[in-house]
This record gives C-alpha cells, sequence and structure tokens, in this order.
C-alpha cells in the first residue's frame, strides 16, 4: 500500500479492531442485525441527552482544565503577532502562519529562519526539516491520545489531529472517572486554538502592546508553561516518572554540546528503551528467588 | 523568499507530523506497549525544558522552582501561572533578570 492509502486508512477508517467490535456495541453497519433488544424511543432519547449532557460538560471541564494555559496561549499569540509585524510580516501573513502551522515552537523557528541574517536566504527544506524536527512531540501526543482522536470520527480526527497541542494532551491526564476523554481534549484543544488565534491577530494590530522588559520576561515564561506540563504529567500520571528523569538529565547534559533538536531525540529514544525495560525487561515477581 | 509558500510547506509538515501519531499508534497493540507510547511526550517536554531552565538566570531558575513547587503542593494550574509569570515580569522591571 502506498503512503497515501496508510494515511487514508489512518486517518479516515477505523482500524479493523474497533470495527470487528461494532455488532458486539451494536453500533454502525450492523446495529440492524444486532440481536440485543430493542429501546423504547423514550429510553433512547434520555439516553442520548444524558450523553450529550456529559459531552458538554466534559467539553467545559477541559476547557476550564487549560484556562490558566490559554491565557498563556493569549499573550504568547500577542508577542508571536507582534514579532511578525516587526520582522516585516504583514498582518494577514502573521495571521496565515498562525492558522496554518498553529504551533508556536515552528512558528517562531520560522520567523528566525525566514529573517535569515545579513540577507542571507535560508533553504525551503531546511527550515521545513526544523519546523519538523521541534514539533515531533506532537505527533507522539497524537498517537497517545489516538484512542479519544479516534472516537470523534473522520472528519473530528483531522480537526482534533490539527488542534493538538502541549497543554491538551498534558490536562489528559488529569482526567477522571465520568469524564467523555474526546469531549474533554476538544474543549481544552479548541480553548487554546481560540486564545492563540486571538493573540496573534491583536499582537499583529498593536505591535507594541507589551513593552521589551515584560516581553522579555515573557520569554522565560514560555519556560515556565512547559515546566507545569511536565508537573502535570508527574503529579497526575500513573505511569513510571523514570523515562522522563532520564529525558530530562540527558537534556541537559548535551545542551550546548550538540544541536538541540538532536539532543532532544537522543534523550527521548534512552527514554523510550528506558519505558520499554520498565514494562518488558524486569522480571515478573513469581520468578524472583529461583 | 515566499512567506505565504513556506508558511504552507510548514503548515502542511508540521500536520504531517501530528497526523504521523496515527500511523505509530495502528501498530501498538497491548497495555504494555501503550503505556510505552504515553510515556513519549512528556519525556520530549521534559527534554526540551529541562535544558531551557537552567539556561535561565538565578533569579529566573528560582522563579521556576517556586512555580513547579507551587503548583505541585496546590494542583492549581491557574494560581501556579499568575504566581510565576508575576514575580517574571516584577523581576524584569527591578533588573533582577
Amino acid at each position: 500500500m502506498d503512503l497515501y492509502g496508510h494515511f487514508e486508512l489512518a486517518i479516515l477508517r477505523p482500524p479493523h479492531a474497533v470495527t470487528s467490535l461494532l455488532p458486539s456495541l451494536c453500533l454502525g453497519p450492523t446495529a440492524r442485525t444486532c440481536s440485543k433488544p430493542t429501546m423504547t424511543e423514550q429510553d433512547s432519547t434520555m439516553d442520548r441527552a444524558s450523553a450529550a449532557e456529559m459531552r458538554w460538560q466534559s467539553a467545559r471541564a477541559g476547557a476550564t482544565a487549560v484556562f490558566g494555559l490559554a491565557v498563556g496561549a493569549f499573550l504568547f499569540g500577542i508577542l508571536f503577532g507582534s514579532a511578525a509585524v516587526i520582522q516585516g510580516l504583514s498582518p494577514w501573513q502573521a495571521s496565515l502562519m498562525s492558522i496554518t502551522i498553529y504551533a508556536g515552537t515552528a512558528q517562531f523557528s520560522t520567523l528566525t529562519l525566514l529573517d535569515g541574517g545579513v540577507g542571507v536566504p535560508i533553504p525551503y527544506v531546511a527550515i521545513v526539516l526544523s519546523a519538523a524536527l521541534v514539533t515531533m512531540r506532537l505527533g507522539m501526543m497524537t498517537a497517545s491520545l489516538s484512542p479519544s482522536l479516534k472516537r470523534a470520527g473522520p472528519v473530528g480526527r483531522i480537526i482534533g489531529t490539527y488542534l493538538m497541542n502541549d497543554a491538551s494532551w498534558a490536562m489528559s491526564t488529569t482526567m477522571r472517572d465520568g469524564i467523555d476523554p474526546t469531549a474533554f481534549y476538544f474543549g481544552s484543544a479548541l480553548s487554546i486554538f481560540v486564545c492563540w488565534q486571538s493573540g496573534t491577530f491583536v499582537g499583529t494590530r498593536i505591535p507594541g502592546l507589551i513593552d521589551p522588559v515584560t516581553a522579555t520576561a515573557l520569554a522565560y515564561a514560555g519556560t515556565l508553561f512547559l515546566l507545569l506540563l511536565v508537573c502535570v504529567v508527574v503529579r497526575n500520571s500513573q505511569a513510571s516518572k523514570l523515562p522522563l528523569v532520564i529525558s530530562a538529565t540527558i537534556a541537559v547534559a548535551l545542551d550546548g554540546r550538540i544541536d538541540p533538536g538532536l539532543a532532544v531525540v537522543i534523550a527521548v529514544g534512552v527514554a523510550a528503551l528506558a519505558a520499554i525495560w520498565i514494562e518488558y525487561g524486569r522480571k515478573p515477581r513469581s520468578a524472583k528467588g529461583h | 523568499m515566499d512567506i505565504v509558500l513556506v508558511t504552507l510547506m510548514v503548515g502542511a509538515t508540521v500536520f504531517a507530523v501530528r497526523a504521523s501519531g496515527f500511523l505509530v499508534a495502528a501498530r501498538i497493540e497491548g497495555e504494555r506497549a501503550r503505556r510505552v507510547l504515553d510515556s513519549l511526550p512528556g519525556a520530549a517536554i521534559a527534554a526540551v525544558v529541562a535544558p531551557a531552565v537552567f539556561r535561565g538566570n538565578p533569579a529566573e531558575i528560582g522563579v521556576a522552582g517556586i512555580t513547579a513547587t507551587v503548583y505541585m503542593v496546590t494542583g492549581r494550574m491557574t494560581l501556579s501561572i499568575a504566581i510565576g509569570v508575576s514575580l517574571l515580569i516584577a523581576a524584569a522591571h527591578l533588573g533582577i533578570v
């Protein structure tokens, strides 16, 4: 199967494991032949209303969970919009960049490389590869949340993929029982999206809105936000924290010695090996003591 | 350089990177493999943020420590962000950072 076929299968069609479950769930095309007792129309209406209410409440919970981070996204959107206009982009070009790329790291990276320095043009390929490298973790996040995204249907999957961001992934680890994970994700992701785009718009219209001293302070605030996301994972995830510690340690050790993007790849690679060892490499307790 | 062309190329690339997660997830079977997969995004964020934290000056690193401590103790994201950003801006205007 060619690359497009793989893409279409993965994104637009449920995997076989899901479709094979449909008869037992009495959903989809096989519902008519399902042997499950038929609900009365009233029961069906009440269940649909309850499900809709649950989804709405879950979406609200997602939006509430990322409120502080959404405010941060608005501020950083302003920073980006201002920086883009100051660098020479028109307001609509800056907004197009925010809408099309929708990844702060990649947007700032692209701005930097567009500038080139001393009038030296950077090859398009270099700019594109740089963007791919700095957004690699978004692919990991989509993989992690793929069960929730698959429940959103084909169009929902595409939109959910486009909206994937650090904050929404991290806050998904805080979900508790009774929450619809798909609705929670979309509530949080849409909040971040709206704030980021609004901030960019404001920043392009009022480039000097944030004074230089505050802008300098907010540059480190981005690091604070990411640090808090790590804290979210540490505080809420049930998984081992060892891969995270290993990744951070290696990245710090390699900082300044090799390309930052390569350092992240190495750090995450070693963390992945550690995670595999934790899950597969340790002997089961019944085997100990021989 | 054509800014619109570069923007569209980068946008398509970033979307492809995001979507590549589905291709990976489609090949993951079993709870243990899923737990390995779920641990990677956090490790990636940690790899990005850890060096950035220590590249700051002592005041900024101190603010980072305070912010992280507030969140770990209270679990309140908005409060932690408000405290952290306020301290950073105050320190910047006082000339400490």
